[in-house]
C-alpha cells in the first residue's frame, strides 16, 4: 500500500485542483478547507513515504505496469522522498499564509483560479522529484512554467504581464533546450529513462561523444535558465518582485530550487562524475557559480524595492548551492543540498514577512523601513533571523550550511572560492543589516516608542513565526536533517 | 457576422463536424487522430457557431457552468480510469492487467481503455478551446465597451 | 512614625541595597582570597567541616555549571525586560541580584579550574556539539570580568536614569554578558565563534543606544568590522577543521608544522579576526569612534571586558594549537616564533599610534579609547613575546595576563570617571573644564588613583604589569632578535607620553580655574561612587600586594601551559617586584613625561592634528577609493541624469567624510541604475551568445 503513495499524492492534488471551482461555488471557506486537509494528508503521507523508504530502501513504480525500457517510471528513494517532504512542508506553510494575503492582491472572481494554479504546480513539482524518465521530467517542467507563469501574472497590473511574459519566453526557451538535449540523448542511447541511458551512455560515450556532449551543454542552459543560475537569471527580479507575495514565496523558495534537482539527477545520475570531468564542466558550473554569488549581491546592494532586492538575494544564494554542486565530491554535495533546504526556509520566510509589511503597511521601499520593528514585532524578527541567516550567523540554519561548503571548498583545494564565500557574506550583511537596523533601532515617523503585537491575521502570523522557528531549530540541531541528505548523496554518488 | 449565407451554412454544417470530431476521437486507437485532433475539431465547431452567431448566443448553447464541468470532468474521468488500475493491479493506468476488455487490434471496440481516456481528453480539449476563444472575444468586447 | 518611615525608605533606597550588595561582595571576595592562600588555616577547617563541604561537593561537582553561568545572565535579562515595564527600582535590583549570583557560581568554579582540563559537551548543538573548558586562564578571565560587571552594574542605575531606552540597554548588557561569559568558556573554537559573533550583535545595540546620527556610523564601523573579524576567524576555523580535523582548543603542533604556509594563514587570520576584536593597529578604528557615542556603562565595559575577550582569544588560540603537548625543546617552536616576531611589532606599533592620537585629543572619552588602543598595544606585546620567546616566553605571558587585569580594572574606573563628570557638567571637552576638584572632591580622587593607576606609578597596579612587561622585552632582546632594542625604547617612550596625557587630562580637568557655569554645583556622594571606590580600592591592593595575583592565579595558569618549568620557577615566581632598576626606569619614565607635557603646553603642541589625507582609513583604502570615484564617473559620463545629490556626494574631494562602506552602497547603485535595464533587456542576446560560445568551445574540442 505504501508503495502506492507517490501516485497517490499526485492524483490527489490534481483532483483537489480540479474540484475548486467547484468548491469554490460553494463558498471561498470550503476550498480553503478542503486545499488545506487536502496538503496535511498529502504532508503525512510523504512523511510515510520518507520513513518507509529509510528502513526498507529506495523502490520503483512503473506507472501501468509497462517495463522500464517502454514505461514511466518513478523512482522513489531518499532524495525524491526528502525533497518531495520539503515541498510539500513549504508549500502548506505558504498556502496557509496565502489564505488571507491574496484578499489585497487578487481579485475576488479569480480566487479558484489561483488555488487552482497553486495545487497543480505542487502537482507538477512533486512529479518532477519523484520521476526517473527524462521526457517525463520535460512534461512535468512546461506543466510548472505555465502554471508559474499564471500564478505570477493572476495580478492583472501591467507590470505583472510584462514580467510574466517574459518569465514564459525565457523559460520556453529553457524548456525547448531541455528538450532537446533529451531528443539528442534519446538518439544515442535509445532510452528516455534515466538508469537505462546512464548505463547506455557509459558505454556509448567513445562511439558518439559530440552528441553527448552537446546534449548536455542544451540540458544544462535549459536547466540554468529556469533555476536562475547566473547569467541566465534575468527574468527572476521582476518576476518575483511583481507577484503576488505568498506567490513569490512559492518561486523563490520551492520552485527554482526543484530545478536545481533536475540538474543533479542529470548531471550525477545520467552522465556521472568521470564524464563530466572529462569534459571540464565542473570548472564552467564554479566560474558560473562564484560570479552568480558576487554580482546577484551587488546587484541587490543598489535595489530600493524590498522584493526585488531579495529576489537578486535569491540568486546569489543559488550560485551558493550551484557552486556546492560543482565540487563534485560528497562534502560539496550534502553542502549544497542541505542549502537548498535551508535557503528554501530562510527566503520563503523573508517574503512571507515582506508579504505581512505590505498587507499591513504597504511598505516596500527599502528606505521606509525606520521604526517598523515598534509597529510589527515579530514579522521584523523573522525576518532578523531569516537575515541573520542569510549573512551566516550560528544559531541559524545559514551558518550550518555556510560551514559545510566552506569545508568541502577546502578540501577540493580551492582556497579561492573561500575568499568568494566571505566576500559574498560581507556583501550580504551590507544590504540586509541595514533594514533591520532601521527597524528596530530608528525612530518611525510617527514618533511611537511602545512597542505592539501586530495586527496580523493569525493564518498568516503563524506560518511566518513557524518558519523563524524552524529555522533557528535546524541551526542548532542540523544533525536530523543531515543524516537524510548524507543517504541521499551516498546513493546519488553510489 | 451578419450574413445570412454563414448563418444557413453553418446551421447545416455544424453538426456534421462533431459527428466528424466525435469520429476521430473515438477512432484514436485504429487511425491517426485521437484525443487531442478530435477534440480540436469539436471546439472548432463551437467557434465556428460563435463566430456566425455572436457571443452570447454561444454563451447560451456552451456556458461557463457547462465548460466547468467539462474541464474538470474530463480530467477527473481520465483519473478515475487510472484509479481502477491501482486498485485491480497496483500500478496506476494499467491496461490489459487491470481488466480492460482488449478484443482484437483493428477494430473499434478493442485496445482496452485507450478509447475511454481518448473521450476524457477529446472533451476537455474542445471545452478549453471554446472557454480560450469566449474568453479572448469577451475582453475584445469589454476593452473596445 | 516618622522614624519608621525614614527607616523604611532608606531600606528600600538604592544606595543602601548597594552598600549591602557590595559588603556581601567585599566579604564574599575575601573568603575566597583566604580560601585560595589558606589564610588563617580557612581552607583546612572547611575541607574538614562536614557539611558545607558536602553542600560546595555538590555544586562544583556538577557538570552543568557552565551552562548555568551563561544561562544566569539570560534569564536575568529576560526577567528585568519584564519587571521593567512596570517598576523600574526592583529592575535595577534584580539585575545587579543576578550579577551577584553569577559572581557565586563563578567562584564555585576554582577547584575544577585548578586542576586543569574540565571539559563539558553539550552533543548535537551546531552540527558538532558545543564544548566548555574551564583552566585558569579562563578562571582569571571570568572573575575579573564578572566582578567588574556587577560593579558596572551598580554604577549604571544612576546613569541610566537619564537616558531613554533602559530596558533594551539593560537586556542586551544581559545578552552580551552572557556571550562574553561563553566565549571566555569555549572549549573549541566552533563554540567560541558561536559566542563571539552573540557578543558583537548584542553589543552592537549598546553602541548605537543614543539613536544620533554619529551613533548610527560608528554603530556601522562597529558591526561590519565585527563581521570582517568573525569571517576571519571563520575562514580559519575551516582551515583548521579541514586540514588538521579537530577544533578542539588541544594541541595541533604536531600535525600543522607539516603543513607548510597554511598554517600562517590560519594563525594570521585568527590574529587578525580577535585583533580586531582587542582594538590591534591597523584594524582600531573602530574603538575611537564607538566608544565617545556609547553610554558611559557600556563604554567602560567595551573598553575594559570586551576588548580583552579578543586578546584572551588571540592567547587562547595560539597557546592551544600552537604549543606542543607537553614541554619539548626542538624546532617544534619555530612557527611560534615567526608569528611572535609580527606580533610584537604589532603591539608597538598599536601602543605609538595610540599614544599619539591620544595626545591630540580633547573629547574626554575618545581620548581613554585611544588610550585603550594604546593598552591593548601593551596587552599584545605581551602576547607577542610569549609566542616569540618559545618555551622561554612565560614573563610574557604573565605579564599580558596581569596587565588584562590591571587594565581592565583601571581602565573601566576612568570611564566611570568621566561618567561623573559628563553627567554632573554635561561637557566632554575638557579645555572646556577646569577646577573641578573643588565640587567634585571625591570624583578628583578616584580619579587620581586610576591615571596614577595607568601611568604606572609605584604602589598602584599598573607599575607591576608594565615593570613584568618590561622584562619580557629585555628578554626579547636578550633572547631574540637585536630590533627589540629599539623596541624597548620605544616602550619607555610610550609610557611617558600616557604619564603625559594623563597629567593632562587631569589638571585641565580637575585643577586650574573654575569655568563660570559651574559655580553653583554641589558636591554629592551619589551611588555612583560605591562602586568606584571599590575598584580603586584594588587598584591599591594589587599596587601594594602584587605577589597575591601572580602566585594565586596567574602560576597555576602558567603551570598549564607548555612553558619551561625551570624558567617559571626562577624568573617568574622568583620575581622581585620593587627592585631598584624598576624604581629607577619608572622615575625616568615620569620625568619623561613630564618634560613633554610641559613642552606640549608652551609650545601649543596639543593642538597639533594630522592632516586629513592621513587618516589610516583613507591611505589603506585610498587606491580603492579612487577607483570607485573613477569607476562613478565613468559609468555617468559626468553628467548625471538621474540623482544630481547622489553624483555630488561622489563627486566632492577630500572634505567628504563619505566612509568607505557608504561609497561602495552608493558606486553599487549608480552602476544599478545604470546597467540593469540594459541587461534585462538584452537577456535574449545573452542566452544566444552564450549557447554559441559554449558550442563552439565543445564542439572545437571534440
Amino acid at each position: 500500500m505504501i508503495e502506492q503513495l507517490p501516485i497517490l499524492n499526485l492524483v490527489l492534488l490534481l483532483t483537489t485542483a480540479l474540484m475548486i471551482p467547484f468548491t469554490q461555488k460553494i463558498s471561498f471557506k470550503t476550498t480553503k478547507l478542503v486545499g488545506f486537509t487536502v496538503l496535511l494528508t498529502v504532508l503525512v503521507s510523504t512523511l510515510f513515504i520518507l520513513l518507509h523508504v529509510q528502513s526498507e530502501g529506495a523502490f520503483y513504480y512503473h506507472l501501468g505496469g509497462y517495463p522500464s525500457t517502454i514505461g514511466i517510471e518513478f523512482y522513489v528513494s531518499i532524495l525524491s522522498a526528502f525533497f518531495t517532504l520539503f515541498v510539500i512542508a513549504l508549500g502548506t506553510l505558504i498556502y496557509v499564509y496565502s489564505t488571507r494575503d491574496i484578499e489585497h492582491d487578487v481579485y475576488a472572481q479569480d480566487y479558484g483560479r489561483y488555488y487552482t494554479l497553486l495545487f497543480i504546480l505542487l502537482f507538477s513539482m512533486l512529479g518532477i522529484v519523484y520521476t526517473n524518465d527524462l521526457f517525463n521530467t520535460y512534461v512535468f517542467m512546461e506543466i510548472l512554467s505555465i502554471t508559474t507563469c499564471s500564478i505570477i501574472s493572476i495580478k492583472r497590473s501591467k507590470k505583472n504581464y510584462t514580467a510574466a511574459f517574459r518569465y514564459l519566453m525565457l523559460n520556453e526557451v529553457g524548456s525547448l533546450s531541455y528538450l532537446f538535449g533529451v531528443a539528442l540523448i534519446y538518439m544515442v542511447t535509445g532510452y528516455l529513462n534515466i538508469d537505462l541511458a546512464a548505463e547506455s551512455i557509459q558505454q556509448v560515450w567513445h562511439l558518439y561523444p559530440a552528441n553527448i556532449v552537446i546534449a548536455l551543454g542544451f540540458m544544462i542552459i535549459g536547466v540554468s535558465i529556469k533555476a536562475a543560475i547566473f547569467p541566465f537569471h534575468i527574468w527572476l527580479p521582476d518576476a518575483h518582485s511583481t507577484a503576488p507575495s505568498a506567490s513569490s514565496a512559492l518561486l523563490s523558495s520551492i520552485v527554482v530550487k526543484v530545478y536545481i534537482i533536475i540538474m543533479i539527477k542529470v548531471l550525477l545520475r545520467l552522465i556521472g562524475i568521470d564524464i563530466l570531468e572529462a569534459l571540464n564542466i565542473p570548472v564552467f558550473l564554479t566560474i558560473i557559480a562564484a560570479s552568480g554569488m558576487l554580482i546577484g549581491s551587488i546587484f541587490a546592494l543598489g535595489q530600493k524595492d524590498l522584493k526585488r532586492m531579495l529576489g537578486y538575494s535569491s540568486i546569489a544564494q543559488i550560485g551558493y548551492i550551484v557552486l556546492g554542486i560543482s565540487l563534485m565530491s560528497s562534502l560539496g554535495l550534502t553542502a549544497a543540498l542541505f542549502h537548498i533546504v535551508s535557503h528554501g526556509m530562510m527566503k520563503a520566510a523573508l517574503f512571507l514577512s515582506a508579504g505581512a509589511f505590505i498587507f499591513l503597511r504597504n511598505q516596500r521601499a527599502i528606505n521606509g523601513f525606520n521604526g517598523l520593528g515598534y509597529q510589527m514585532p515579530i514579522s521584523m524578527a523573522v525576518f532578523s533571523i531569516a537575515g541573520l541567516g542569510m549573512i551566516g550567523i550560528p544559531g541559524t540554519s545559514g551558518f550550518i550550511s555556510k560551514f559545510n561548503l566552506g569545508v568541502a571548498i577546502l578540501d577540493a583545494n580551492q582556497w579561492f572560492l573561500l575568499v568568494i564565500l566571505i566576500m559574498s557574506g560581507v556583501l550580504n550583511a551590507m544590504y540586509y543589516l541595514p533594514i533591520m537596523i532601521n527597524a528596530f533601532l530608528k525612530d518611525n515617523p510617527e514618533k511611537n516608542r511602545v512597542m505592539q503585537f501586530e495586527k496580523l491575521p493569525k493564518v498568516m502570523l503563524v506560518p511566518i513565526v513557524v518558519l523563524g522557528l524552524m529555522i533557528v531549530l535546524v541551526g542548532l540541531f542540523p544533525n536530523s536533517i543531515m543524516s537524510y541528505i548524507e543517504a541521499a548523496v551516498a546513493m546519488l554518488l553510489a | 457576422m451578419d450574413d445570412i449565407i454563414l448563418r444557413t451554412i453553418s446551421r447545416l454544417i455544424i453538426p456534421f463536424i462533431e459527428i466528424y470530431g466525435v469520429f476521430i476521437i473515438l477512432h484514436g486507437h485504429v487511425s491517426p487522430g485521437g484525443g487531442f485532433s478530435g477534440g480540436a475539431i469539436l471546439g472548432t465547431s463551437l467557434i465556428l457557431y460563435t463566430l456566425v452567431f455572436g457571443v452570447e448566443k454561444a454563451q447560451k448553447k456552451f456556458s461557463h457552468k457547462v465548460s466547468d464541468i467539462a474541464e474538470s470532468g474530463g480530467i477527473l474521468w481520465f483519473i478515475l480510469i487510472g484509479l481502477v488500475g491501482i486498485f485491480v493491479t497496483g500500478y496506476f493506468l494499467t491496461n490489459i492487467n487491470a481488466g480492460f476488455p482488449i478484443g482484437e487490434p483493428g477494430l473499434l471496440l478493442s485496445a482496452g481503455m485507450i478509447p475511454l481516456l481518448m473521450i476524457g481528453i477529446g472533451i476537455k480539449v474542445a471545452s478549453t478551446m471554446i472557454t480560450l476563444f469566449h474568453t479572448v472575444i469577451e475582453e475584445a468586447h469589454h476593452g473596445s465597451a | 512614625m516618622k522614624n519608621r518611615d525614614y527607616f523604611r525608605r532608606s531600606i528600600e533606597s538604592y544606595n543602601f541595597q548597594s552598600i549591602v550588595l557590595v559588603s556581601m561582595l567585599v566579604a564574599m571576595l575575601g573568603f575566597f582570597f583566604a580560601y585560595i592562600i589558606n589564610g588563617f588555616g580557612f581552607k583546612t577547617w572547611l575541607d574538614s567541616s562536614v557539611n558545607l563541604a558536602t553542600i560546595f561537593f555538590f555544586i562544583y561537582r556538577q557538570r552543568w555549571l557552565p551552562l548555568l553561568i551563561i544561562g544566569l545572565p539570560v534569564v536575568g535579562g529576560i526577567g528585568q525586560f519584564v519587571i521593567g515595564r512596570n517598576i523600574c527600582s526592583v529592575r535595577d535590583t534584580w539585575v545587579i541580584v543576578t550579577t551577584f549570583l553569577t559572581i557565586l557560581f563563578i567562584l564555585f568554579l576554582y577547584p575544577l579550574a585548578i586542576v586543569e582540563g574540565f571539559y563539558f559537551e553539550v552533543p548535537y548543538l551546531l552540527g558538532f556539539g558545543l564544548t566548555f573548558s574551564i583552566d585558569m586562564v579562563g578562571f582569571i578571565m571570568l572573575l575579573i570580568t564578572s566582578i567588574l560587571w556587577f560593579l558596572v552594574m551598580l554604577y549604571s542605575h544612576e546613569y541610566m536614569k537619564h537616558e531613554r531606552h533602559c530596558n533594551r540597554f539593560l537586556f542586551f548588557m544581559a545578552m552580551t554578558y552572557s556571550a562574553v561569559l561563553g566565549t571566555i568558556m569555549s572549549g573549541d573554537l566552533l563554540t567560541m565563534f558561536l559566542f563571539f559573533e552573540m557578543m558583537t550583535f548584542a553589543s552592537y545595540v549598546l553602541v548605537t543606544h543614543g539613536q544620533k546620527d554619529e551613533s548610527y556610523s560608528a554603530g556601522y564601523n562597529y558591526i561590519f568590522m565585527g563581521l570582517i573579524g568573525g569571517f576571519a576567524i571563520l575562514a580559519a576555523m575551516i582551515l583548521l577543521f579541514v586540514h588538521v580535523g579537530d577544533v578542539r582548543f588541544q594541541s595541533a603542533i604536531a600535525v600543522l608544522s607539516t603543513l607548510g604556509s597554511v598554517r600562517y594563514w590560519i594563525i594570521g587570520l585568527l590574529i587578525f579576526g580577535f585583533g580586531i576584536k582587542a582594538g590591534m593597529a591597523p584594524v582600531h578604528v573602530w574603538l575611537p569612534r564607538a566608544h565617545p557615542v556609547a553610554p558611559t556603562p557600556a563604554s567602560a565595559l567595551l573598553s575594559g571586558i570586551m576588548i580583552k575577550v579578543g586578546a584572551f582569544g588571540m592567547i587562547r588560540v595560539a597557546t592551544s594549537y600552537f604549543f606542543p603537548e607537553t614541554f619539548v625543546i626542538g624546532t617544534i617552536w619555530e612557527t611560534m616564533e615567526t608569528i611572535g616576531f609580527v606580533v610584537i611589532w604589532l603591539g608597538i606599533i598599536t601602543m605609538a599610534v595610540g599614544v599619539f592620537l591620544a595626545l591630540q585629543q580633547s573629547h574626554i572619552k575618545r581620548m581613554l579609547a585611544y588610550h585603550s588602543v594604546s593598552q591593548m598595544g601593551y596587552i599584545v606585546l605581551g602576547i607577542g613575546v610569549a609566542l616569540y620567546l618559545g618555551y622561554k616566553g612565560a614573563m610574557g605571558y604573565t605579564g599580558a595576563m596581569y596587565h588584562i587585569i590591571n587594565h581592565a580594572l583601571f581602565k573601566s574606573l576612568l570611564f566611570m570617571v568621566a561618567g561623573v563628570i559628563y553627567l554632573r557638567t554635561r561637557e566632554n571637552d575638557m579645555y572646556k573644564l577646569g577646577g573641578l576638584w573643588r565640587k567634585l572632591p571625591i570624583t578628583a580622587v578616584i580619579c587620581l588613583i586610576a591615571a596614577l593607576g595607568i601611568s604606572g606609578i609605584p604602589l598602584f597596579n599598573g607599575f607591576i604589569s608594565k615593570s613584568i612587561l618590561h622584562h619580557g622585552i629585555v628578554e626579547a632582546y636578550e633572547y631574540g632578535h637585536r630590533s627589540f632594542y629599539y623596541a624597548e625604547w620605544v616602550f619607555n617612550v610610550i609610557s611617558a607620553g600616557t604619564v603625559c596625557s594623563f597629567i593632562k587630562l587631569f589638571s585641565y580637568t580637575f585643577l586650574g580655574k573654575l569655568p563660570e557655569q559651574y559655580k553653583d554645583m554641589k558636591s554629592q556622594f551619589m551611588s555612583l561612587h560605591i562602586p568606584m571606590f571599590v575598584i580603586a580600592g584594588l587598584i591599591i591592593l594589587i599596587g601594594v600586594f602584587p605577589r597575591f595575583i601572580l602566585d594565586g592565579f596567574i602560576v597555576p595558569a602558567l603551570c598549564c601551559t607548555t612553558y619551561d618549568p625551570n624558567f617559571i620557577q626562577t624568573y617568574v615566581v622568583g620575581l622581585a617586584f620593587f627592585t631598584s632598576e624598576d624604581l629607577l626606569s619608572m622615575l625616568f619614565v615620569v620625568v619623561l613625561g613630564y618634560a613633554i607635557f610641559y613642552a606640549g603646553k608652551r609650545w601649543h603642541l596639543f593642538h597639533l592634528h594630522l592632516p586629513h589625507w592621513l587618516r589610516l582609513e583613507y591611505m589603506i583604502f585610498y587606491p580603492i577609493n579612487r577607483l570607485m570615484r573613477l569607476a562613478c564617473r565613468f559609468m555617468y559620463g559626468g553628467q548625471c541624469r538621474i540623482n544630481p545629490l547622489m553624483m555630488s556626494r561622489i563627486d566632492l574631494d577630500a572634505k567628504n567624510d563619505v566612509g568607505f562602506l557608504e561609497r561602495f552602497t552608493l558606486t553599487a547603485s549608480v552602476f544599478n541604475r545604470r546597467y540593469e535595464n540594459l541587461i534585462i533587456k538584452s537577456d535574449a542576446l545573452i542566452y544566444t551568445l552564450i549557447l554559441t560560445g559554449i558550442l563552439g568551445y565543445l564542439l572545437l574540442r571534440i
